[in-house]
């Protein structure tokens, strides 16, 4: 979502999915909340299940963002500048030789 | 339930057979496998199935017998689930594994079943041929004797036993041998085909030499050819008259040396003949020596009956019945008589051949001296009359003897017949006798008409004269007759030649008597001329000698004064040649003398020399130990240097604080080393962020917790709940305090999962190996790994980093050992 100043080490990764699952599931849980108690006040004549209703779709909708969100792909870091390293090595070493 | 696919091959289906029994074995036993058993047993007894189909009987038979004890228990569990299972087109099973023994005995009896027919089959045909060998006795038993080494040793026995019962008698196996019956006496004479070959030869070599001598047909060509050639030359030549006659001359010889070869090629022709006849001759001696000596030794064929047999001694030539040769033999009385006949007749035999030998020697002097007597007349009649007479004695008498001799001869003919072949031994005498008697009597019968001879040449003689002189016989010349005229003629004729005969003579005479008058004159002038030639030649000789031996004087002076002049020269010579050999050896002995102080002289040089240059090099060695010194002390100093700066940065990346100028100052220090340049560029260029151990052990126990967290994610679709479960199960899990690795370096690789990685790597980070760390760190699999990622990649960064950093550090030390002083 943000853009990280530094790339983010791996095991970053996992807390800040983590916190973003979180909130994002407060989020909807709430929103869902509020929009049941608005259905079920203005629609549905004080019933409870609205509300119940919009509770479970916005937990639903935030466990299921948040089990895409762990199971999308990594994006490893590759170990570059090792190989960079290789690379001079190889290339001095045949200048020089 | 699990099935297998496909079915296995003999061998494994073995193999699996064996599995399966061990694992009904084991059945009863383990509850936990008891699902794994039930699953086996079908495909087990498929597999089983299929061996009974397809593996051999050995395979079968070694099975059944090395597990016999399996079999009932075998049958028992079997039964049921293969009557279940089993569709109706399998063998059906139980006689199938009831029948192991049975079957393994059939079919191993179906091996020996066709062993023993083999065995018999090769036996029957040994005999029948035996047999048929036996008794056929003819070129096949022959040819299987030859072939097959003994059996003829039993055929010879079955011969023993048949030939008495079916009455063969002569073995027709024996070899019918080459001899023919005892001919040698014939063949030692009959010259045999190699003697007759040889002759043969021998003629064929003969005319073969006499066709090669004649030449071929190019040579003859050949030399006609060059005669043409030189004819045709000359004829050509012949405008040039001074040429023409060398030409000629050239061409004449060409062609006679042309016809010269032609006729030395051609033999001579009278060889070749004696060539020809003399081969024919040997041809025809040959043959005949051939003809005699098979005709010598060939024995009689035909014999005399009543001869003993002489020749032959082999029943094989037949005799045949002889010729009668003579009449039967005259008993000895009869031979008596005709003996006593003989000489009987003997005695007036005898006398009437005397009677007659005297008879007729009498005529023939009588005649003998009537012809030597010069003055016979044909008038003397009665000496006519006595040799008429006497005549007349002689031929009555040899009549008789003729006649009493022809009596005599028959009764000789029957004596000797009757001693066969003796001979009377007066018949010699006899045959003297009457042998003169003939002579004799043929001389009188010629004799007897001597006188009619006489008296022929008397007439006829007259008759000549009174033709050649009429006057004699008193006619005139116009009376002459034919023949007179005729006789005249042939007188005149006569009396011609015989003159020219005298002429010629007369004149041979003339001309022999002429030459010896010269030859006498001739041999006096050269009496007279070797006289005068003689006394010529002394004086000459005289003078010649006195001038000689002048001559030798005057040589002998030359010689002695040349001789002193040459004595004189050489001595001269001598003289020079001994100054010369002289002033040689001076000069060599001056050469070598000089030589010798030369080669002194060049020693003590080198020897000099030699001093110089090995100072100088002490002195330029001393001087480059000294630089060196100063250089490896230069080179200890800034290798010390650089450890220092080495271990500077050292620190400061294991702290994590390097900076620029540090990796600046060591270029400074060494510019010249490769290998510092190269560690120098690594470090310089290295990117990563910089840490130090501190910090990486704190992410550690961070990204430890995090992998703990989520051990059971995997890389599939991982729903929340199993991150619940993951982070319930490391709740749950407690670590084991595990020190082990750091003694026994072995890891299973099989029992890796991430609560014991994680163990590992604690233990190794709490004592600080980090290589073994990392290591196993990358051993981590799904979610754990992509927390621990970023540290491995940082872990891995910090090492390398510290590791060309150690590099440079003992790269230095290696320097700043070589300039370390030396100690003893």
């Amino acid at each position: 979502m943000t853009t990280p100043n530094r790339p983010l080490a791996s095991e970053e990764v996992y807390g800040e999915k983590w916190d973003r699952c979180m909130t994002d599931t407060m989020v909807k849980a709430a929103s869902g909340l509020a929009l049941g108690i608005v259905f079920s006040a203005v629609l549905f004549k004080r019933r409870p299940w609205p509300v119940f209703l919009g509770t479970g779709i916005g937990l639903g909708m935030g466990y299921g963002n948040c089990q895409n969100d762990f199971r999308s792909p990594y994006v490893h870091s590759q170990p570059l500048t090792l190989a960079k390293a290789h690379e001079h090595i190889l290339t001095k070493s045949s200048n020089s030789g | 339930m699990l099935r297998a696919a496909h079915l296995p091959r003999s061998q494994s289906a073995a193999y699996n057979f064996s599995l399966v029994t061990k694992r009904w074995q084991q059945t009863p036993a383990s509850p936990g496998t008891g699902i794994t058993a039930s699953t086996k047993s079908t495909p087990g007894s498929h597999t089983t199935q299929y061996a009974t189909n397809n593996s051999s009987s050995t395979l079968k038979t070694q099975t059944a017998t090395a597990r016999p004890s399996f079999n009932a228990p075998i049958d028992r569990t079997n039964n049921p689930n293969k009557t279940t299972n089993t569709p109706p087109s399998y063998i059906p099973p139980p006689s199938a594994r009831s029948s192991p023994p049975t079957g393994s005995g059939s079919s191993g009896g179906g091996g020996g079943r066709m062993i023993k027919s083999i065995i018999y089959g090769v036996t029957l045909g040994l005999t029948a041929t035996l047999v048929y060998a036996e008794y056929e006795n003819g070129p096949f038993r022959r040819q299987l004797e030859s072939t097959i080494p003994y059996s003829s040793t039993v055929l010879g026995g079955l011969d023993q036993v048949i030939d008495p019962v079916f009455g063969r008698q002569k073995p027709f196996t024996k070899e019918i041998t080459d001899k023919i019956p005892d001919l040698a006496y014939v063949k030692d004479k009959i010259p045999g085909k190699e003697q007759i070959k040889k002759i043969g030869e021998q003629v064929k070599d003969t005319t073969n030499n006499v066709l090669e001598k004649l030449p071929d047909k190019t040579t003859i060509k050949k030399a006609g050819e060059s005669a043409k050639d030189a004819v045709s030359n000359t004829y050509h030549k012949l405008t040039d008259q001074n040429k023409a006659k060398g030409v000629v001359d050239q061409a004449t010889n060409q062609v006679k040396d042309a016809v010269n070869t032609v006729r030395e090629a051609l033999p001579d022709t009278a060889g070749l003949k004696k060539g020809l006849t003399h081969a024919k001759e040997q041809v025809q001696d040959a043959a005949h020596t051939v003809k005699e000596t098979v005709k010598d030794a060939l024995p009689l064929a035909k014999g005399k009956s009543g001869e003993p047999t002489k020749k032959i001694g082999d029943p094989m030539f037949l005799e045949e019945a002889g010729d009668m040769g003579v009449p039967p033999p005259i008993p000895e009385d009869k031979y008596k008589k005709l003996e006593e006949e003989i000489n009987h007749l003997f005695a007036p035999l005898s006398k009437q051949l005397d009677d007659a030998l005297t008879a007729a020697r009498e005529h023939v002097s009588h005649m003998k001296t009537l012809i030597e007597n010069p003055n016979i007349s044909t008038s003397d009649h009665e000496t006519w009359k006595k040799a008429e007479h006497l005549q007349e004695q002689a031929r009555t008498s040899y009549e008789k003897v003729t006649d009493t001799l022809r009596e005599w001869k028959n009764k000789l003919i029957e004596y000797t017949t009757t001693t066969s072949g003796q001979i009377h031994p007066e018949e010699k005498k006899v045959d003297e006798k009457y042998q003169e008697l003939h002579k004799q009597y043929t001389t009188s019968t010629f004799v007897k008409n001597f006188r009619t001879y006489i008296d022929d040449a008397t007439k006829s003689f007259q008759k000549e004269i009174e033709t050649m002189f009429p006057s004699l016989a008193g006619k005139n010349p116009t009376q002459l007759t034919h023949e007179d005229l005729q006789a005249l003629l042939v007188h005149a004729h006569r009396r011609i030649v015989k003159l020219q005969n005298d002429i010629a003579r007369m004149r041979v005479n003339e001309s022999d008597s002429v030459k010896a008058a010269i030859d006498v004159q001739r041999a006096d002038i050269d009496r007279l001329v070797e006289q005068r030639v003689q006394e010529r030649v002394a004086k000459t000789a005289e003078q010649l000698t006195d001038e000689l031996k002048s001559y030798e004087k005057n040589l002998r002076q030359q010689f002695d004064e040349q001789l002193k002049h040459e004595i004189v020269l050489q001595h001269q010579a001598l003289t020079q040649y001994l100054a010369d050999v002289l002033s040689r050896q001076y000069q060599e002995w001056a050469r070598e003398y000089e030589k010798q102080l030369d080669n002194e002289s060049t020693k003590i040089n080198l020897n000099l020399q030699n001093q110089l240059r090995t100072t100088l090099d002490r002195l330029h060695a001393i001087e480059q130990a000294i630089e060196a010194n100063y250089d490896s002390q230069e080179r200890g100093r800034k290798a010390q240097h650089l450890w220092i700066q080495a271990q500077n940065i050292l620190n400061k990346v294991v702290h994590g604080t390097t900076t620029e100028n540090d990796l600046d100052v060591i270029s400074k220090i060494v510019p010249n080393e490769k290998f510092v340049q190269v560690l120098f560029n690594q470090l310089k260029t290295d990117e990563s962020p910089i840490t130090n151990e501190e910090m990486l052990r704190e992410r550690f126990s961070h990204v430890k917790k995090l992998c703990r967290r989520v051990a059971l994610i995997n890389d599939g679709h991982n729903s929340l709940w199993n991150y619940f479960l993951s982070y319930f199960q490391s709740l749950l899990i407690v670590r084991q305090r595990d020190d082990s690795i750091l003694v026994d370096d072995a890891i299973d690789l099989n029992q890796l999962d991430t609560f014991t990685i994680l163990n590992y790597v604690q233990s190794y980070l709490e004592h600080n190996q980090w290589y073994n760390a990392l290591r196993l760190m990358q051993l981590l699999t799904g979610e754990p790994k992509n927390v621990a990622q970023s540290w491995i990649n940082d872990t891995r960064n910090y090492l390398a980093k510290k590791q060309t950093s150690e590099l440079l550090e003992a790269y230095s030390n290696s320097i700043g050992l070589g300039t370390l002083p030396r100690t003893a």
